[in-house]
């Protein structure tokens, strides 16, 4: 059983991907419509650039979040967690990049699914402060 | 709601969230090819008609639906459901 938050080896067995393109540091909260996420900007990340992560490791980081919510929703089925993909992405503002050493959290709302398809609204702070948004569906691989 | 008003609020809904030619849309055409539907909008589809008419379209509700008055008919009967 585990109990959240989730971070380290347990949560890699929940998300497919591997170092260094990790951009997840720990489950906080979830439940089956969504879930909050972190993630610790790290100075060796191979997202960093000029002291800051890349909009794309954001992006990256926000996708993971919505793998870590269906790699859990396997988990608490008993199942192995499934691999997917960024089906497209919609209506994305980003306002500010975390720097090292800063940590982000984002919050997922899974609006619906439907045919393998999850289209979800993802919502990321940094301090208590909105930093970034964005509309994303992922597809679960077949 | 009487049919008319849902037939033609659907349109409009499609019309401006697919952003094609409402010449396009007739009972007879074909959803799927008429507003170039892929794997990825079929979501969009049921979000907005969840939001717009108050009913949740499930996989199985596509079975057999090919052209427009196939969908008409499906929130039709979803709504009818529901009322």
């Amino acid at each position: 059983m585990m109990t959240l938050p989730i971070s380290g080896e347990k949560l890699l067995t929940l998300i497919p991907q591997r170092t260094p393109i990790v951009l997840v540091s720990s489950l906080e909260r979830y439940d089956e419509n969504g879930l909050v996420s972190s993630f610790f900007v790290r100075a060796e990340g191979v997202f960093v650039d000029d002291e800051k992560l890349a909009e794309s490791g954001l992006l990256e980081h926000m996708a993971q979040s919505v793998a870590l919510h269906t790699g859990y929703s396997y988990f608490l089925k008993g199942e192995n967690a499934p691999m997917g993909y960024i089906g497209s992405m919609q209506n994305v503002e980003i306002h500010k990049l975390p720097k090292i050493g800063e940590t982000v959290f984002s919050s997922i709302q899974i609006i619906q699914e439907f045919m393998g398809v999850t289209l979800v609204e993802i919502e990321t702070k940094l301090d208590g402060e909105f930093i970034a948004r964005a509309r994303m569906k992922t597809v679960i691989a077949p | 709601m009487d049919k008319a008003s849902i037939y033609q609020k659907i349109n409009e809904i499609l019309v401006e969230e697919f952003e094609v030619d409402e010449e396009i849309i007739s009972p007879e055409a074909s959803l799927k090819e008429s507003l170039d539907l892929d794997s990825l909008d079929y979501v969009d589809l049921v979000v907005i008609i969840e939001s717009n008419f108050g009913v949740k379209l499930v996989e199985a509700d596509f079975d057999g639906v090919v052209t427009f008055q196939d969908f008409y008919n499906v929130v039709e009967q979803k709504m009818a459901v529901r009322n």
